[in-house]
Protein backbone atom coordinates (compact mmCIF):
# COMPACT_ATOMS: atom_id res chain seq x y z
CA UNK A 1 0.00 0.00 0.00
CA UNK A 2 2.88 2.18 1.07
CA UNK A 3 4.65 1.53 -2.37
CA UNK A 4 1.69 2.38 -3.97
CA UNK A 5 1.80 6.13 -2.97
CA UNK A 6 6.01 6.20 -3.64
CA UNK A 7 5.40 5.16 -7.14
CA UNK A 8 3.84 9.01 -7.07
CA UNK A 9 5.75 11.92 -7.43
CA UNK A 10 5.50 14.27 -4.88
CA UNK A 11 4.55 17.26 -7.34
CA UNK A 12 1.07 19.04 -7.13
CA UNK A 13 -1.24 20.62 -9.75
CA UNK A 14 -1.23 24.27 -8.10
CA UNK A 15 1.27 26.59 -9.43
CA UNK A 16 1.52 30.56 -8.75
CA UNK A 17 2.02 33.70 -11.08
CA UNK A 18 5.36 34.49 -12.56
CA UNK A 19 7.78 36.15 -9.83
CA UNK A 20 4.76 35.37 -6.85
CA UNK A 21 7.35 34.57 -4.48
CA UNK A 22 9.81 37.36 -4.70
CA UNK A 23 6.79 40.08 -4.70
CA UNK A 24 5.60 38.95 -1.74
CA UNK A 25 9.21 38.80 0.17
CA UNK A 26 9.24 42.59 -0.57
CA UNK A 27 5.64 43.01 0.33
CA UNK A 28 5.88 41.62 3.84
CA UNK A 29 9.41 42.90 4.52
CA UNK A 30 7.78 46.45 3.75
CA UNK A 31 4.97 45.34 5.84
CA UNK A 32 6.46 44.73 8.67
CA UNK A 33 9.22 47.15 8.14
CA UNK A 34 5.99 49.82 8.55
CA UNK A 35 4.55 47.70 11.53
CA UNK A 36 7.62 47.65 13.82
CA UNK A 37 7.52 52.04 13.01
CA UNK A 38 3.74 52.00 13.87
CA UNK A 39 3.24 50.97 16.72
CA UNK A 40 6.01 52.85 18.70
CA UNK A 41 3.92 55.71 17.73
CA UNK A 42 0.59 54.29 18.48
CA UNK A 43 1.60 52.95 21.92
CA UNK A 44 2.52 56.49 22.88
CA UNK A 45 -0.75 57.94 22.04
CA UNK A 46 -2.33 55.05 23.00
CA UNK A 47 -0.77 54.92 26.66
CA UNK A 48 -1.04 58.79 26.80
CA UNK A 49 -4.67 57.91 26.46
CA UNK A 50 -4.68 55.02 29.01
CA UNK A 51 -3.66 57.78 31.56
CA UNK A 52 -5.74 59.68 30.74
CA UNK A 53 -8.93 57.51 30.77
CA UNK A 54 -7.75 56.14 34.01
CA UNK A 55 -7.18 59.66 35.86
CA UNK A 56 -10.49 60.23 34.62
CA UNK A 57 -11.92 57.41 36.07
CA UNK A 58 -9.94 57.70 39.11
CA UNK A 59 -11.24 61.36 39.33
CA UNK A 60 -14.96 59.81 39.38
CA UNK A 61 -14.32 57.02 41.86
CA UNK A 62 -12.07 59.79 44.43
CA UNK A 63 -15.59 62.19 43.70
CA UNK A 64 -18.18 59.62 44.06
CA UNK A 65 -16.56 56.96 46.88
CA UNK A 66 -15.49 53.33 46.58
CA UNK A 67 -17.38 51.13 43.98
CA UNK A 68 -19.84 49.22 45.93
CA UNK A 69 -20.26 46.53 43.79
CA UNK A 70 -18.31 45.14 40.04
CA UNK A 71 -21.26 46.71 37.80
CA UNK A 72 -20.75 50.05 38.96
CA UNK A 73 -16.69 49.58 38.50
CA UNK A 74 -17.08 48.55 35.25
CA UNK A 75 -19.31 51.30 34.38
CA UNK A 76 -16.40 53.33 35.40
CA UNK A 77 -13.68 51.18 33.23
CA UNK A 78 -16.61 51.59 30.39
CA UNK A 79 -16.33 55.44 31.05
CA UNK A 80 -12.33 55.36 30.78
CA UNK A 81 -12.66 53.02 27.59
CA UNK A 82 -14.91 56.01 26.15
CA UNK A 83 -12.58 58.44 26.53
CA UNK A 84 -10.27 56.62 24.24
CA UNK A 85 -10.07 57.94 20.71
CA UNK A 86 -11.64 55.70 18.06
CA UNK A 87 -8.25 54.57 16.95
CA UNK A 88 -6.74 53.64 20.45
CA UNK A 89 -10.35 51.87 20.94
CA UNK A 90 -9.46 49.98 17.69
CA UNK A 91 -5.89 48.73 18.56
CA UNK A 92 -6.73 47.90 22.51
CA UNK A 93 -9.50 45.75 20.94
CA UNK A 94 -7.11 44.20 18.42
CA UNK A 95 -4.36 43.94 21.02
CA UNK A 96 -6.91 41.65 22.85
CA UNK A 97 -8.03 40.12 19.70
CA UNK A 98 -4.49 39.28 19.40
CA UNK A 99 -3.82 37.72 22.97
CA UNK A 100 -7.04 35.74 22.34
CA UNK A 101 -6.25 34.22 19.31
CA UNK A 102 -2.31 33.35 20.08
CA UNK A 103 -3.91 31.45 23.58
CA UNK A 104 -6.08 29.37 21.18
CA UNK A 105 -3.45 28.43 19.27
CA UNK B 1 20.09 27.13 3.87
CA UNK B 2 20.52 28.53 7.56
CA UNK B 3 19.27 26.63 10.62
CA UNK B 4 16.50 27.94 12.87
CA UNK B 5 19.13 28.53 15.64
CA UNK B 6 20.79 30.87 13.32
CA UNK B 7 17.42 32.40 12.06
CA UNK B 8 16.57 32.90 15.74
CA UNK B 9 20.03 34.31 16.68
CA UNK B 10 19.71 36.68 13.46
CA UNK B 11 16.05 37.78 14.33
CA UNK B 12 17.38 38.78 17.99
CA UNK B 13 20.76 40.78 17.04
CA UNK B 14 19.30 42.30 13.13
CA UNK B 15 15.29 41.66 13.31
CA UNK B 16 14.78 43.45 9.60
CA UNK B 17 18.03 40.76 8.64
CA UNK B 18 16.38 37.87 10.73
CA UNK B 19 12.91 38.00 9.24
CA UNK B 20 14.14 37.91 5.60
CA UNK B 21 16.19 35.14 6.57
CA UNK B 22 12.83 33.19 7.98
CA UNK B 23 10.88 34.18 4.68
CA UNK B 24 13.46 32.79 2.68
CA UNK B 25 13.43 29.54 4.62
CA UNK B 26 9.33 29.53 5.30
CA UNK B 27 7.69 31.32 2.71
CA UNK B 28 6.88 28.74 0.21
CA UNK B 29 6.91 25.48 2.50
CA UNK B 30 4.03 27.49 4.55
CA UNK B 31 2.58 28.96 1.05
CA UNK B 32 2.10 24.93 -0.32
CA UNK B 33 0.60 23.93 3.10
CA UNK B 34 -1.78 26.78 3.48
CA UNK B 35 -2.33 25.89 -0.71
CA UNK B 36 -3.20 22.60 -0.11
CA UNK B 37 -5.64 22.97 2.55
CA UNK B 38 -7.45 26.30 1.19
CA UNK B 39 -7.04 25.29 -2.48
CA UNK B 40 -7.32 29.10 -4.63
CA UNK B 41 -4.38 31.12 -4.89
CA UNK B 42 -5.73 34.26 -3.62
CA UNK B 43 -6.93 32.50 -0.44
CA UNK B 44 -3.72 30.73 -0.16
CA UNK B 45 -1.94 34.26 -0.26
CA UNK B 46 -3.68 36.37 2.31
CA UNK B 47 -3.14 33.45 4.44
CA UNK B 48 0.47 33.75 4.01
CA UNK B 49 0.67 36.91 4.76
CA UNK B 50 -1.50 37.05 7.62
CA UNK B 51 0.98 33.94 9.26
CA UNK B 52 4.15 36.18 8.34
CA UNK B 53 2.96 39.15 9.89
CA UNK B 54 1.61 37.42 12.97
CA UNK B 55 4.74 35.92 13.52
CA UNK B 56 6.48 38.93 13.07
CA UNK B 57 4.15 40.23 15.71
CA UNK B 58 4.34 37.46 18.45
CA UNK B 59 8.15 36.48 17.99
CA UNK B 60 8.75 38.52 21.10
CA UNK B 61 6.33 34.98 23.02
CA UNK B 62 7.89 32.15 20.78
CA UNK B 63 9.71 29.43 22.89
CA UNK B 64 12.73 28.67 22.13
CA UNK B 65 12.43 25.19 23.36
CA UNK B 66 9.88 24.46 20.70
CA UNK B 67 10.61 24.20 16.98
CA UNK B 68 10.19 26.93 14.71
CA UNK B 69 9.25 25.18 11.63
CA UNK B 70 5.95 23.85 14.15
CA UNK B 71 5.19 27.22 15.92
CA UNK B 72 5.50 28.78 11.88
CA UNK B 73 3.60 25.89 10.87
CA UNK B 74 0.86 26.18 13.79
CA UNK B 75 0.14 29.52 12.78
CA UNK B 76 -0.34 29.10 9.03
CA UNK B 77 -2.72 25.85 10.29
CA UNK B 78 -4.66 28.15 12.30
CA UNK B 79 -4.89 30.86 9.92
CA UNK B 80 -6.32 27.93 7.03
CA UNK B 81 -8.60 26.62 9.04
CA UNK B 82 -9.81 30.19 9.95
CA UNK B 83 -10.48 30.74 6.58
CA UNK B 84 -12.09 27.20 5.56
CA UNK B 85 -14.38 28.58 8.57
CA UNK B 86 -14.48 31.69 7.56
CA UNK B 87 -16.19 30.36 3.77
CA UNK B 88 -19.23 28.51 5.56
CA UNK B 89 -19.61 31.04 8.04
CA UNK B 90 -17.93 29.94 11.24
CA UNK B 91 -15.48 31.61 13.02
CA UNK B 92 -13.16 28.14 12.88
CA UNK B 93 -13.18 25.12 10.72
CA UNK B 94 -13.65 21.30 12.66
CA UNK B 95 -10.99 19.30 12.48
CA UNK B 96 -13.15 16.39 11.60
CA UNK B 97 -14.75 18.03 8.61
CA UNK B 98 -13.52 17.34 5.16
CA UNK B 99 -13.06 20.79 2.87
CA UNK B 100 -13.92 18.51 0.01
CA UNK B 101 -12.74 21.81 -1.67
CA UNK B 102 -13.63 20.78 -5.80
CA UNK B 103 -14.98 23.46 -6.36
CA UNK B 104 -11.88 25.76 -5.79
CA UNK B 105 -9.43 22.84 -7.74
CA UNK B 106 -11.85 23.38 -10.60
CA UNK B 107 -12.20 27.03 -10.36
CA UNK B 108 -9.04 28.20 -9.86
CA UNK B 109 -6.60 29.46 -12.77
CA UNK B 110 -3.54 28.85 -11.08
CA UNK B 111 -3.89 25.01 -11.41
CA UNK B 112 -2.19 22.86 -14.21
CA UNK B 113 -4.93 20.08 -15.16
CA UNK B 114 -2.52 18.34 -17.21
CA UNK B 115 -0.92 16.55 -14.24
CA UNK B 116 -3.82 14.22 -13.88
CA UNK B 117 -1.91 12.32 -11.45
CA UNK B 118 -1.21 15.09 -9.31
CA UNK B 119 -4.76 16.55 -9.58
CA UNK B 120 -6.34 13.08 -8.63
CA UNK B 121 -3.66 12.88 -5.85
CA UNK B 122 -5.17 16.53 -4.51
CA UNK B 123 -8.36 15.47 -4.54
CA UNK B 124 -7.75 12.40 -2.87
CA UNK B 125 -6.10 14.55 0.13
CA UNK B 126 -9.34 17.31 -0.33
CA UNK B 127 -11.75 14.28 0.69
CA UNK B 128 -9.77 13.64 4.16
CA UNK B 129 -10.99 15.25 7.25
CA UNK B 130 -8.96 18.05 8.07
CA UNK B 131 -6.76 16.72 10.81
CA UNK B 132 -5.57 13.45 8.82
CA UNK B 133 -5.07 15.87 5.92
CA UNK B 134 -2.50 17.68 7.95
CA UNK B 135 -1.14 15.16 9.53
CA UNK B 136 -0.57 13.89 5.67
CA UNK B 137 0.43 16.89 4.18
CA UNK B 138 3.26 18.05 7.02
CA UNK B 139 4.79 14.17 6.78
CA UNK B 140 4.20 13.48 3.23
CA UNK B 141 5.25 17.23 1.57
CA UNK B 142 7.55 18.63 4.41
CA UNK B 143 9.26 15.79 5.44
CA UNK B 144 8.51 17.00 9.73
CA UNK B 145 8.18 14.29 12.49
CA UNK B 146 5.19 12.91 14.15
CA UNK B 147 6.37 15.08 17.15
CA UNK B 148 6.64 18.05 15.42
CA UNK B 149 2.99 17.56 13.50
CA UNK B 150 1.52 17.45 17.24
CA UNK B 151 2.82 20.12 18.03
CA UNK B 152 0.90 21.91 15.36
CA UNK B 153 -2.19 20.32 15.84
CA UNK B 154 -2.00 20.12 19.62
CA UNK B 155 -2.15 16.48 19.61
CA UNK B 156 0.21 13.58 20.82
CA UNK B 157 2.89 11.74 18.21
CA UNK B 158 0.49 8.50 18.30
CA UNK B 159 -2.43 10.45 17.59
CA UNK B 160 -0.83 12.38 13.99
CA UNK B 161 0.84 8.82 13.49
CA UNK B 162 -2.81 7.48 13.28
CA UNK B 163 -3.85 9.85 11.40
CA UNK B 164 -1.46 9.92 8.86
CA UNK B 165 -1.74 6.09 8.40
CA UNK B 166 -4.93 6.72 8.12
CA UNK B 167 -4.76 9.58 5.30
CA UNK B 168 -2.71 7.21 3.60
CA UNK B 169 -4.92 4.11 3.04
CA UNK B 170 -7.67 6.34 2.57
CA UNK B 171 -5.44 8.00 -0.38
CA UNK B 172 -4.67 4.59 -1.99
CA UNK B 173 -8.16 3.42 -1.87
CA UNK B 174 -9.27 6.98 -3.55
CA UNK B 175 -6.46 6.54 -5.94
CA UNK B 176 -7.50 2.69 -6.91
CA UNK B 177 -11.48 3.28 -6.87
CA UNK B 178 -11.27 6.69 -9.05
CA UNK B 179 -9.41 6.18 -12.08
Amino acid sequence: MKNDLENIEKTMPYTVPDGFFETMEERLMQEMTATKKKPRQRNVALWTGIAIAASLALLLVLRQGLPHSDGVLFEQMEVAFNQLSEGDQQLMLEYYDEMDYLDND
Amino acid sequence: MDKDSDIIKAIQTKPEQGFRLLLQRYQQPVYWHVRRMVVAHADAEDATQETFLRVFRSFAQYDENLSLASWIFRIATNEALRLLGKRKGEPQFSLDEASDDLFNLKADAYVDYSDAEAVKLQKAILSLPAKQQIAFNLRYYDDLSYDEIALVTGSTAANVKANYHLAQEKIVNYLKTND
